[in-house]
């Protein structure tokens, strides 16, 4: 789908502008690249650059620990670094880091700018580029993190699906699996995708070609996973390493609703007051509970593939745990792409603009948060 | 890269073999010590969480 050459080049500059901008606002926060990399930076920097069988540093648990985290992302670091000659000094590490991320960042505007065409066609790119660069916890696609990677995958992967162009789409899914363990969640629509070509081409003669054509994507989407889980159990074992050490970060199955209910009732608004204070439960759960309004939503436009994503992409991790579910919520493309249509159907320039400054100091406030190391804003 | 019917047919069925391989024994057989198989697997149930971390 091709993009307008005007937007491309506001899409090209505005990443590394943000950038400077964040720069200037980290000012008072020591190095920049240290002030970037907060929480699970380190471990993928760690992984990256060390391996899985680095020792991680926690408790006494040696290497494992590492294994909860998926490898493409660190794969992708390490290439960067040596694709820049850099020294092997942390800092510079760190800087490869939001260099990698920072780029895939960049390919998911466009993918997203693409896709927007696609599915959106009167929707205001100039609109849906401001919510990209500008929402809440949009830092997340410029630190050392994989919300630009996976979101990117991701959204490739369900263009993909839409134009039928189904290798292309397992391929993208094998890459997906192999960054978060919610990549799986692509082989439902794969699968329906797939049952439905074994359904129309019933009275087909060449039954041999219809299988090959039906199986061979489902045989790859979920090798990026398969592959994760084969070179755990060489190395460790366990297979399922990447679940079992959850936890370590106390993660137990709870159910997403018990959680949900649990978080949402705990009335802990005050601890987002307080950056050193346990996250705020009610905090997380009214993100999830937002997030999951939207895919209702998504569904009732017949945005079926959008809204499974977005709503299992909610109820998997907050059936264990609440944390992280802000950001879950806040970088899905697909959660973007509803806010940009919401505001694109404001006529009035004047409370258009009020929106865009209020999801400006809403993400600087964010910012502000991770540089400090906040609890809430993890 | 074109592949003919029949082999794209046996290339799909011989990577699903092998990755049911691979789930069947991450699932049914880990080679892990009895202290591991206490703390990590039966201490929890699967437990599948979305960051990857």
């Amino acid at each position: 789908m091709k993009l307008p050459r005007s937007l491309l080049v506001l899409a090209v500059l505005a990443v590394p502008v943000r950038l400077v901008a964040y720069w200037l606002a980290g000012l008072p926060f020591g190095p920049f690249a240290d002030a970037m990399c907060q929480y699970d930076c380190g471990w993928y920097l760690r992984i990256g650059f060390s391996g899985y069988g680095a020792d991680a540093e926690f408790a006494n648990y040696g290497s494992l620990p590492h294994w909860a985290f998926f490898p493409l992302f660190p794969l992708l670091l390490r290439l960067t670094f040596a694709l820049l000659h850099t020294t092997s000094e942390l800092a510079s590490q760190e800087v490869a880091g939001m260099v990698a991320s920072n780029l895939l960042y960049l390919g998911f505007i466009l993918t997203a700018l693409a896709y927007a065409r696609r599915t959106r066609p009167a929707l205001d790119q100039r609109v849906l580029l401001l919510v990209l660069l500008l929402s809440p916890y949009g830092y997340f696609f410029s630190a050392v993190y994989t919300e630009g990677l996976f979101n990117l995958l991701l959204l490739a992967a369900v263009m993909m699906l839409a134009e039928r162009r189904m290798l292309a789409c397992a391929a993208l899914t094998a890459l997906l699996c192999a960054t978060r363990p919610t990549g799986v969640l692509m082989l439902l629509p794969i699968g329906l995708e797939c049952l439905h070509h074994l359904w129309q081409g019933r009275t087909r003669p060449d039954r041999v070609a219809l299988l090959g054509e039906t199986l061979l994507p489902l045989a790859i989407a979920p090798l990026g996973l398969s592959l994760f889980m084969a070179a755990q159990y060489i190395a460790v074992g366990d297979g399922m390493a990447f679940s079992h050490a959850q936890i370590l970060w106390d993660r137990h199955w709870v159910g997403p609703i018990t959680m949900l209910v649990h978080g949402i009732t705990q009335l802990d608004w005050a601890n987002l007051l307080d950056p050193k204070a346990p996250p705020s439960q009610s905090y997380d759960a009214a993100w999830a509970i937002l997030g999951l309004l939207l895919a209702g939503f998504l569904a009732w436009r017949r945005r079926f593939v959008e809204a499974w994503l977005l709503a299992a992409g909610i109820l998997l991790p907050a059936s264990t745990a609440l944390h992280s579910l802000p950001r879950f919520v806040a970088t899905s493309p697909f959660v973007l792409l509803t806010l940009a249509q919401a505001i694109a159907r404001v006529r009035v320039p004047r409370i258009r603009l009020a929106i865009f400054i209020v999801l400006g100091l809403l993400h600087l406030a964010t910012l502000g948060l991770w540089f400090i190391g906040a609890n809430s804003a993890y | 890269m074109h592949l003919s019917a029949r082999t794209r047919l046996i290339l799909a069925c011989a990577v699903l073999a092998a990755q049911a391989i691979i789930l069947a024994l991450s699932l049914f057989a880990p080679r892990v010590s009895p202290e591991y198989r206490a703390f990590f697997i039966e201490h929890t149930a699967t437990v599948w969480h979305g960051d990857g971390g």
